[in-house]
């Protein structure tokens, strides 16, 4: 209420100076005093055991750090857990976040990284992306630290493309530059299957999102969602990319039926020539022993191929008090997983964040996952506002309109309107941040 | 939260085994009323109903004694030809995380039905057998409490614990689940049933009203004070919403919280989730198992007016 | 809630038991034991009830400190709000769809285990212990018995020769399968409050009646229902109040997701979703409350219907 000035946060960052005084004078910890380190992840699947690789591997680099790790369910229940944590006080140490979501966690939420202590870590900003480096330095403060990117890539089957006649003389697919192409491609990759050509999971909101939003910003679509509203959405590029959708999913380039698990499963039984979906799948197709490769997600409109992307990174959660030592334990432990992303790049197929990694020779010579490495200079990140990103409202809000045009129960017309109507109505009742 | 009947009913009292039940629990009409016919139609019918409530948990157990590769068959086994297998249990308790919130959930379970059936009893023998200025009128506001759900108070009750600094902690888990108004009523309508007699003359003798409530009233009061436990035991144990609002700390999280917030990092293995699935409902099931009688009469006793 | 409507005949009315001559022993310092308990009710029940509705007139964030007064936007905003009346659908076809066959299976099992057939141990203990397991290990393991690929009842239908359901996945059966599994969880409960009331009923009247020469048939129609009926209207009240607070299964069975196209989201979800998923603490307080307003109302209605039914 209004007048809770001394609100909660100021009581609990005077408990942190009271505490973190307490910290120092008491806990002058020993050399052989361990330090405790609670990591929050959402990494299941392959990209879990991954993950477990990274954490145990700073395991060994730091014996006197006792990792706990926790993973929780992903989506919403480990953003909202989350928050909630960090509300209260009680936030882990060290959390996986998707740079799509830092809006989500306002100012308060999240503690800066702080650039001198990396450095002295050696690690430099200058060593990311310049897109994701955009999207995680606000004000200058960088609010996250990147692990990957993870764009929407193109799968395709070596040999039902062979069969179709779509692959280069050198074995790659030959360049798809134009809407109507992809959609001739998909047309001919399904006369060889005799199922469908593109296989995209249509029931999964994060799957066919990843789509148009490629499609929308490559048709130079722009959507600002200033807190208040209205929304401004460019209708046109909006109908347009739905309109693409639409045409797509006609049952043989595309079923509308397919779902997250269905869409990569199709393209692993090689029912689909083609998969559009984020580079993780890369461990199902591997596992399928199917002849594929992968590249980056074309330009379909315009000249430039922009494609939606997020960014696992870490970022260190507000807590009531920080334990000095949790802390610089927690620097160590991020600088670490960013040295070893080798494998979490080869075995999860994302594109390292860190420079270092990304130019190493091993990396380069991985394939098919290095082949769309250039996508990290052309990512697009979601629209920047709180109930936006990976997991969000945003994105399962929006995934009913797409479904809708996909399914043919909207026009695109009427699938635009319904997803610029319902973005009108959030951003008029205000940000709760 | 559970969708069974959980809004008090003062007036079912009545209805306790307790109050008037000329049979023993077993055995409760005679069979020989029944022709051979109907007999065989009332045994097959009792046989396809268990069948149907028992072969959940038969196939949970099944699948959790299975290697995790023969959980997805297709069509599905029964009996996996390589036999079964107890690996899934020894993986997820090898986690920890398991043994930590099952610790947790008993804590918490025990500390709430301590103090809530203290708390209850007191306030009900207050109600009960006492005078003092307002006692309708804070009985009345009360039994009122009955109509609260405590689902409509988690937004304030979160705030609330916020500002005490009580999220995650076993207080801020604990406080709000010390009021079961219903209790309160069923308390107190079985101590108004005690004879005033022993009261008066223990009164004779000088004994104070707090010695009167700890040496007569309550050994005389020991059926219902179990059964009111087994109620808010079994309540606090399953007790899922609140406890998920108010931890975010995996390691202050009760056994059903964690089962659902928590996964493991190597994704979906069938056997390991139903190994973890049956370990967190195994308690109650074998407790019931050996207290059968005794359950079912508390749960039936304070069932109409519990929470 | 429904106190006093559906009393006992010759019960004294709650509130009024203990009152007047009867308590000569009246002994002192009673509000001493009354204390405790009403400190904890007023801590933990009364002022989060005053709270929370204060807290609907602000626009309460979980994560800001400031907040501002917002008078009745937040029910303005409710009102139109189709996210609130869908979900409120949602919960109200789960009440009615739910509490028929927890009533109907309840009864069927208790009056089947009160012919004494032998075994009666087993079978309190089957139709029961399901209620006995938490939350969690109910949804987990529905979530694998529905499971579209290998789960067992597809698996039991494939070996039929019928076509596999998606039980988690179609929006026409998504809350349905919230109701097998609450019926399958909760049924043991009212199982057992018939079976009181089964066991309260005098055999004297059934020996009369045999005496008479009526059959089992005629038994079940003319005595054990009939006087069944004011535990059926108990029962009824109770489970519907108590089906209109869906949550837990709903959520966990669909991993917060709402279910095949949102189908089984109940309101109480969407209190969840406002205030601790958008932050909107003060528009979740507003669905709150009108939730509760609506759930006394429904009482009070019902209250009304039984004591009717009982003159």
């Amino acid at each position: 209420m209004t007048t809770h000035r001394l609100s909660r946060r100021t009581l609990l960052r005077a408990t942190a100076v009271g505490a973190g005084a307490a910290v120092l004078s008491s806990c002058a910890r020993g050399p052989g005093g361990a330090v405790d380190l609670a990591y929050w992840n959402f990494f299941g699947g392959s990209d879990g055991e991954l993950m477990v690789k990274l954490v145990n591997d700073f395991r060994a680099e730091a014996p006197g750090v006792r990792v706990t790790g926790t993973t929780l369910d992903w989506g919403p229940p480990y953003y909202t857990k989350l928050a909630m944590a960090c509300a209260g006080g009680r936030a882990p140490d060290l959390a996986t976040l998707h740079a799509s979501r830092l809006a989500t966690f306002g100012r308060d939420l999240l503690d800066e990284w702080d650039l001198a202590e990396l450095a002295a870590r050696g690690v430099s900003i200058e060593e990311f992306p310049q897109p994701v480096l955009d999207r995680v330095l606000v004000d200058g403060r960088l609010r996250a630290l990147p692990l990957d990117t993870h764009p929407l890539v193109l799968y395709y089957n070596t040999d039902i493309c062979e069969r179709a006649g779509l692959l280069a003389p050198d074995g790659t697919l030959a360049p798809i530059t134009s809407a109507e192409q992809m959609l001739d491609a998909g047309r001919r990759a399904a006369e060889v299957t005799g199922s469908i050509g593109i296989s995209l999971g249509i029931g999964e909101s994060s799957h066919v999102w990843m789509v148009f939003w490629s499609l929308f910003r490559q048709l130079g679509g722009e959507m600002r969602l200033p807190d208040g509203g209205p929304a401004e959405v460019d209708r046109d590029a909006a109908v347009q990319a739905m309109t693409f959708l639409r045409e797509m999913c006609d049952g043989t380039i595309c079923s509308p039926t397919l779902d997250g698990q269905s869409a990569p499963a199709a393209f692993a039984s090689e029912q689909a020539g083609f998969l559009f979906v984020g580079p993780w799948e890369v461990t199902s197709a591997r596992e399928a022993e199917i002849p594929f490769s992968m590249t980056q997600f074309p330009a379909l409109f315009g000249d430039t191929p922009f494609v939606r992307a997020d960014s696992h990174s870490f970022v260190l959660p507000a807590q009531a008090s920080v334990d000095p030592a949790a802390r610089a334990a927690a620097y160590d432990m991020a600088v670490s997983m960013l040295r070893n992303s080798l494998v979490w790049a080869t075995g999860g197929g994302h594109i390292p964040a860190l420079s270092a990694v990304a130019a190493s020779p091993e990396y380069r010579a991985e394939q098919p996952i290095s082949n769309y490495r250039e996508a990290a200079q052309v990512v697009e990140f979601d629209p920047e506002t709180y109930f936006s990103g990976s997991g969000s409202t945003l994105m399962s809000r929006a995934g009913q309109s797409l479904q809708g045009v996909a399914t043919r129960a909207l026009t695109p017309e009427q699938g635009a309107d319904d997803l610029i109507g319902w973005l009108d109505e959030q951003i008029t009742f205000g940000s709760p941040l | 939260m559970t969708t069974a009947p959980d809004t008090a009913n003062p007036a079912t009292t009545p209805l306790l085994p307790r109050a008037r039940r000329p049979r023993s629990d077993d055995g409760p009409a005679d069979v020989r009323r029944y022709t051979p016919l109907a007999r065989a139609g009332i045994i097959t019918a009792l046989l396809v109903v268990a069948v149907l409530w028992l072969a959940p948990l038969i196939w949970a157990l099944l699948t959790s004694l299975k290697q995790e590769a023969d959980t997805t068959t297709v069509p599905i086994e029964v009996i996996p030809d390589r036999g079964f297998t107890l690996q899934a249990y020894a993986s997820v308790l090898a986690d920890g995380n398991l043994v930590t919130w099952f610790v947790n959930s008993t804590v918490v379970a025990l500390v709430v039905t301590v103090l809530t059936v203290a708390l209850s009893a007191a306030a009900a023998y207050g109600f009960s057998r006492t005078r003092f200025r307002g006692r309708n009128a804070l009985f009345a506001l009360t039994i009122a409490g009955i109509m609260v759900p405590p689902q409509i108070l988690i937004v304030p009750l979160y705030r609330q614990m916020l500002a005490m600094g009580l999220a995650d902690t076993y207080a801020g888990i604990i406080l709000p689940q010390l009021v079961l108004p219903a209790m309160v009523f069923i308390l107190k309508k079985f101590f108004d049933g005690i004879p005033h007699e022993l009261e008066e003359a223990a009164r004779v003798d000088g004994a104070g009203s707090l010695r009167i409530f700890l040496q007569i009233v309550l050994p005389l009061s020991r059926s219902i004070l179990a059964a009111v436990s087994i109620f808010v035991f079994i309540h606090a144990w399953n007790n899922f919403l609140w406890p998920f609002i108010i931890t975010s700390d995996p390691g202050l999280m009760t056994l059903p919280v964690g089962l659902v917030q928590v996964q493991s990092a190597f994704g979906v293995r069938y056997a390991q989730v139903m190994a973890s699935a049956i370990l967190a409902g195994l308690p109650l099931i074998v407790v019931f198992m050996l207290f059968q009688r005794q359950i079912i009469r508390g749960v039936a006793t304070t069932g109409l007016g519990g929470t | 809630m429904t106190a006093g409507t559906v009393a006992a005949p010759g019960r004294v009315a709650p509130g009024t038991a203990a009152r007047g001559g009867r308590s000569l022993v009246g002994g002192r310092g009673g509000i001493w034991f009354v204390l405790p308990f009403l400190l904890v009710y007023a801590a933990f029940v009364l002022w989060p009830l005053v709270y929370g509705l204060s807290l609907s007139f602000f626009d309460t964030s979980l994560v800001r400190s400031e907040s501002q007064f917002v008078g009745l936007a937040n029910y303005a905003r409710l009102f139109s709000d189709p996210e609130v009346w869908r979900t409120l659908g949602v919960t109200v076809l789960f009440t009615i769809g739910s509490t028929i066959p927890l009533v109907a299976v309840a009864l069927v099992m208790a009056l089947l285990v009160q012919t004494g057939v032998r075994g009666q141990w087993f079978w309190r203990f089957a139709y029961f212990a399901p209620f006995l397991l938490p939350v969690a290990t109910v949804a987990l393991i529905w979530q694998w018995l529905f499971s579209g690929d290998y789960g067992l009842l597809n698996g039991v239908l494939s070996g039929l020769g019928l076509p596999a359901v998606g039980w988690l996945t179609e929006p026409d059966i998504g809350l349905w399968s919230v109701v097998i599994l609450t019926v399958w969880w909760t049924v043991g409960f009212n199982f057992l409050l018939y079976l009181a009331a089964l066991q309260a009923i005098p055999a004297q009247l059934y020996e009369a009646a045999e005496i008479d020469g009526a059959g089992g048939w005629r038994r079940l129609f003319s005595i054990t229902l009939p006087l069944l009926n004011r535990t059926t209207g108990l029962v009824v009240v109770l489970q519907v109040l108590a089906s209109l607070k869906l949550f837990d299964q709903a959520y966990i069975l669909y991993q917060a997701n709402g279910g095949p196209g949102g189908s089984a989201t109940p309101i109480l979800q969407y209190v969840y979703e406002t205030g601790f998923v958008d932050y909107r603490l003060g528009y979740a307080s507003a669905i709150s409350y009108m939730f509760f307003v609506l759930i006394i109302l429904i009482a009070l209605v019902q209250a009304r219907l039984s004591r009717r039914s009982e003159l």
